[in-house]
């Protein structure tokens, strides 16, 4: 029974190699962005450089956001530092964060909504239902996102 | 004329003398195929005869057929997740504020 040990190990070292393996190539094979939403929502030409489009208008405005939000949390963190997360200046900072983060939710909703009108109706509302859930809601709880 | 009747009379008087064997040789030689049979190469990972070995090749290449098999279906199956997780973090600015090593998409 002893000398089927090693032939056991080879065995599942195999089978573990090969999992890897394809598994960082399959994962090396991904599409980007674009490439996927073409074919998985089956879009044509057109329609994926509208898209395109509306990507790159909203790409000034994520950006703002990122910087507003970047610049609050800093503050936020400075001000628990300082002051405690019982005075009042830190919890109007987090209140004005908690808005910010609705905003920018909101925002990034709108900008799904203005992707999925540019797709075929019913591909349009699979994106939401794939992608949405994926977002951050406006209403998440803020304690993860000052974090 | 003398030398060939003197190796005639040799050669008549020559006789073929056949050594006896010996009485136990063939017990020794089927005792020697016996123990090469049986016993194991020094050295070797495997200790099995060329059948096992054969089926040892066999179970290792089907379980790197699964395992290949499985990567590829387990990728197949989570790759739209994947993918609209991706793409859903890289235009989520809280996503991206919250990942510190997010590379910045714009």
């Amino acid at each position: 029974m002893k000398r089927f040990v090693p032939l056991f190990v080879v065995v599942v070292l195999a089978g573990a190699v090969a999992f890897g393996v394809t598994k960082w190539v399959c994962h090396r094979g991904c599409p980007d962005e674009n490439t996927w939403l073409q074919t998985e929502f089956f879009l044509s030409n057109e329609q994926l450089a509208a898209i395109k489009k509306i990507r790159a208008d909203y790409s000034p405005v994520c950006a703002g956001h990122c910087g507003k939000l970047s610049a609050e949390k800093k503050r936020l963190a400075e001000l628990e530092k300082k002051h405690g997360r019982d005075s009042a200046d830190y919890l109007a900072a987090l209140a004005a964060f908690e808005g910010l983060n609705r905003e920018c939710a909101e925002s990034t909703r709108k900008h799904l909504e203005a992707i999925a009108a540019q797709m075929p109706p019913e591909q349009g509302r699979r994106y939401l239902e794939m992608v949405g859930p994926k977002i951050t809601a406006a209403n998440a709880p803020i304690s993860s996102a000052a974090k | 004329m003398n030398d060939d009747s003197a190796l005639s009379r040799l050669l008549k008087a020559w006789q073929l003398r056949t050594p006896a064997p010996a009485p136990d040789f063939s017990e020794n030689v089927w005792a020697r195929i016996q123990r090469s049979s049986s016993s194991a190469p020094s050295g070797g990972l495997f200790r099995f005869p060329s059948t096992l070995r054969a089926a040892a090749c066999w179970a290792a290449a089907l379980s790197a057929f699964g395992g290949s098999a499985a990567a590829f279906a387990y990728d197949s199956l989570t790759r739209d997740e994947r993918m609209a997780a991706a793409h859903a973090a890289a235009i989520d600015p809280i996503q991206i504020t919250a990942a510190p090593n997010t590379v910045h998409r714009h």
